[in-house]
Parts: C-alpha cells; sequence; structure tokens
C-alpha cells in the first residue's frame, strides 16, 4: 500500500508541471473529508467537461438498490493529452472509486482513486499541463 | 529511482499510441540534432523586422499577489469576504470571462500577430485584440469583459496598454477588485525562441493606493496543441464558508495533537511543499512554505502568504484547513507519520522530516 501511494505521488509529480494552471478549487466547499467512501460499480456516463470530469456510476447497495453516483474527477483534457478517447471508457465498465462524500449527502462524492477493475488508473492528479520543461 | 521508473512506466502504458493532433510535430522551429525543439535559439522575427510571438504558449499560474497596502480598504475587505465563501463568486468559479485576472496569463494561449493586430486566443474561448495600427485608446470606453488593447514596440519589447474593463472580473484569484478605472500595461519581451517573458501592472487608483504587477514567463509549447477548455460546471451549489466549517469541531486530546507536530514535505503542483504543522493556543495550525502559489485550493489562503491556517478537527486523525482536507497518518503509537493534503483531484501525502 505504501508503494502503491508512493507511486501514485510521483505519478502525481511527473503529470503535474508547475507549467499549469489548472482550475482546483476548494475541495471543503463541496466535499466532506471525514465522509470517505469506496463505490464499486458500473459506468453509466462519463462528462468530459471542464474543469472536472464528471462519472456516473450505478452503485449496487447490499439491499439490491442500485443508485446512481456522480464522482467528480481529474481535467478531462489531461485524458485526452495522454491520448485517451471516450471509447476508452465504455458504459458498464467496472469502476472502483475511492473518495468523499458530497456535502450536501446525496449521491456525489470526489474521486481521490477511479480505477478500472483491471487496475488502470487514468485520473490520478489529472490537470491540463504539458510535460516538464526539462531542470 | 526504482519508484520513479515504475511510475514512468504506469503513465507510459496508459497512453495509447494514437494522440492525433496532440502529437503532431510543429513546423517552421529550430531542431537540435536529436529533433527536439531548440528553445534556446533566437527569437524569430517578421517581415516588419519585430519579434513575432505567433505560436501556442503556456505558462505556470502566477504569483500575483499586492501587497495589502498597495489595496485601498474596501478592497482588502472584499477579498477578506470572498476568502471566507472559498471564493465562490470568483468569474472563473462562475462560469464567467476571467476578464484581466492574473492567473489567466497562465495557462495556455495561442498568439498570432500580423503588423497590424495581434490577437490572443485562450482556452476558454475568450480573446483579446491588441491593435497595433497606432489608434489610441478611448477616454470613455463602453465596458467589457477584456477590455480593449493598443500595442506599441520599445525596441524589441511589445508594450500593451488597456482600458474599458467592466467591474466584474478579478485581477487576481485571491478576490481582489478592480472598478472601470482599471488600466492595465503589459510588457512582452521574447528572449528566446522558447520563452516570452511578461511583466504586467494593474492602475486603478479607486481601488489601490499604487500599482502593483506581476511577472510570468510563458514557454513554447511545441509538437501540441491547445485544447479547449469551457467552464460548464459553475460554483453555484457550494456550500458552507471558513466561519463556519471552524464551528462545531470535535474535541481531540492535547497530547494527540502533539504528536502530529513537525514538519512535512513533498511535492504538489510540480513543486516541492513544506507544511510546518504547530500549536498555537491550543490548536493545530499548518504554514505552507514553498508552492504556496501554486493552485489548488491554496485560494483560500488568501492574500497573507505568511498566515497560518488553523486545522480544525474533524476527527481523531482528519482536519479541515482553508478549504482543504487534512490526515494525519500515524504509527502504532499515535506519531504521525505522514500528512495527506485532500484535494478535489486526489491526495498529496507529504512525509515527515522532523
Amino acid at each position: 500500500m505504501r508503494a502503491i501511494l508512493a507511486i501514485a505521488v510521483f505519478c502525481a509529480g511527473l503529470t503535474l508541471s508547475a507549467a499549469t494552471a489548472w482550475a482546483h478549487h476548494s475541495f471543503a466547499a463541496e466535499f466532506d473529508a471525514t465522509k470517505p467512501v469506496t463505490l464499486t460499480g458500473t459506468l453509466t456516463r462519463m462528462e468530459w467537461v471542464n474543469p472536472h470530469g464528471w462519472l456516473y456510476i450505478d452503485v449496487k447497495e447490499p439491499d439490491g438498490k442500485v443508485t446512481n453516483w456522480a464522482v467528480e474527477a481529474g481535467a478531462p483534457n489531461a485524458l485526452l493529452r495522454r491520448g485517451l478517447r471516450k471509447a476508452d471508457f465504455p458504459i458498464g465498465t467496472e469502476v472502483v472509486v475511492t473518495g468523499y462524500r458530497a456535502k450536501s449527502g446525496g449521491p456525489t462524492a470526489n474521486g481521490q482513486n477511479v480505477s478500472f477493475k483491471d487496475g488502470r488508473n487514468f485520473f490520478l492528479g489529472a490537470a491540463d499541463a504539458p510535460t516538464p520543461e526539462p531542470k | 529511482m526504482r519508484l520513479f521508473l515504475a511510475a514512468l512506466t504506469l503513465v507510459m502504458a496508459t497512453t495509447p499510441a494514437t494522440a492525433q493532433w496532440l502529437d503532431r510535430k510543429t513546423p517552421g522551429i529550430p531542431r537540435k540534432a536529436d529533433g527536439t525543439a531548440n528553445l534556446a535559439a533566437p527569437a524569430p522575427r517578421g517581415a516588419d523586422g519585430k519579434p513575432d510571438f505567433t505560436g501556442v504558449w503556456n505558462a505556470p499560474a502566477p504569483a500575483a499577489r499586492p501587497d495589502l497596502t498597495d489595496l485601498q480598504p474596501w478592497v482588502r475587505d472584499l477579498a477578506a469576504q470572498r476568502q471566507q465563501e472559498y471564493h465562490k463568486t470568483r468569474p472563473f468559479y462562475q462560469c464567467l470571462p476571467s476578464g484581466p485576472e492574473a492567473e489567466k496569463f497562465g495557462g495556455w494561449r495561442r498568439v498570432l500577430q500580423t503588423p497590424a493586430a495581434i490577437a490572443i486566443l485562450t482556452d476558454d474561448l475568450t480573446y483579446r485584440m491588441i491593435h497595433m495600427d497606432g489608434r489610441k485608446l478611448e477616454a470613455d470606453p463602453a465596458p467589457s469583459w477584456m477590455g480593449y488593447s493598443v500595442g506599441r514596440w520599445e525596441g524589441d519589447t511589445l508594450v500593451v496598454d488597456s482600458n474599458g474593463f467592466n467591474d466584474k472580473t478579478w485581477t487576481s484569484r485571491y478576490g481582489v477588485s478592480h472598478t472601470e478605472a482599471l488600466k492595465t500595461t503589459e510588457r512582452y519581451r521574447r528572449t528566446d525562441f522558447g520563452h516570452l517573458q511578461v511583466e504586467v501592472t494593474y492602475t486603478d487608483p479607486k481601488a489601490y493606493t499604487k500599482p502593483w504587477s506581476f511577472n510570468v514567463t510563458m514557454r513554447l509549447a511545441v509538437d501540441t496543441e491547445m485544447l479547449e477548455s469551457v467552464c460548464e460546471r459553475s460554483s453555484e451549489h457550494w456550500e458552507g464558508s471558513l466561519t463556519e466549517s471552524s464551528k462545531g469541531s470535535v474535541t481531540v486530546p492535547p497530547d494527540v495533537l502533539a504528536r502530529y507536530v513537525g514538519v512535512y514535505s513533498g511535492v504538489y503542483g510540480g513543486n516541492k511543499r513544506t507544511i510546518d504543522v504547530s500549536l498555537s493556543g491550543g490548536q493545530l495550525v499548518a504554514k505552507i512554505a514553498g508552492g504556496a502559489d501554486v493552485e489548488g485550493g491554496l485560494g483560500a489562503a488568501g492574500l497573507d502568504t505568511e498566515g497560518a491556517r488553523p486545522l480544525i478537527p474533524r476527527s481523531q486523525t482528519q482536519f479541515e484547513g482553508l478549504g482543504l482536507g487534512y490526515e494525519f497518518i500515524v504509527d502504532a503509537k499515535g506519531v504521525a507519520t505522514d500528512l495527506v493534503e485532500i484535494h478535489i483531484s486526489g491526495p498529496y501525502k507529504f512525509s515527515r522530516q522532523r
């Protein structure tokens, strides 16, 4: 777990060059850091909107009820810069999200980590930045 | 190093070969023997002999914080009030044009230059026209979002004067207002092929006690393209305020808080960031050193860079501070080993140094 986190931090460092003007805003204006949530479900829709993309996933509750969760993720332009396209996120794909619930209490969350069942994680530290200038 | 390679492999592995125009080679630029762009080559010139700024540029978000003493009291008060509400009303967060806001000198832009006019196109679909035909700024222009601009050459430096801004935009993301009396002066110098230095000065006697300015160096973005980035989700639904978030906090015993006191460091936004956590009046406070000007919820730190942010307990290990989440990772004895800063884009881990 430690190693994974270390890699995560490294990736973030790689991706987030200083040469960017990404649109981050206050986490606390929308989400509650004391309400961590892990969601496993299937992708129903993906919105490639700025400044943050949104994924919608159907999550089956223990009682069998299905809830459609909205998950805020990274900048879609960062995905495009990595050569990813809509076709890389087929509807019905199984997705695992760890993050925090919205202050509103509804089925909305911030995706701190969004990965596919096969382990691929496209959203990590996503910002629309070119590769950093060599130092 | 191994982790670095592992991380690199992870990034590479998720990059398909089809990247369309984003990896198309920019034509007509000087290249080194290995094919990479020679950004240190001399700046190009147009047919008129003037430096030519045409190209796609990218810049880091500039560090634009006026001295509090440069601001009239009403501007200071309004900035403090806006900080309280997480800068929810910032035009950019409301999906409105950013006008002359300093931060928009960072990010992506495409410059198209002709002898008569220079166009600056930005990824939020706003544009500016800098007229080079000798016209003068009007004395009483109709207020607009992006203002009116005229340029002239002083040697190889392009000097741009602008006025005619409405008073709905900000000059800094830290909530700094301006009035319709605002005038800006930009000085652009392409020091070599790959770099464009800009100095921007804001003059507004109705808002500032004296002009204030910032610098930013744009870098030529080669072998890639600018992508549009249109804001579609406004800040309308944001909730709460800093004052509110400091109320109703849970209680953490002093001996537990003491185990979190320390210096943590890591990387955020490509810059090293150090977080100094200390106890003040029985409360944990964090001071950020380095990388503090990189955007990322840090706008909530406001204009006072030296200010310590109180960490309000939400549980025994979780805290909230100026708009971000904080979680201490502890060892078996409850002593903090790491501090995780929680942003919308994900967690950023800072390891304890002492």
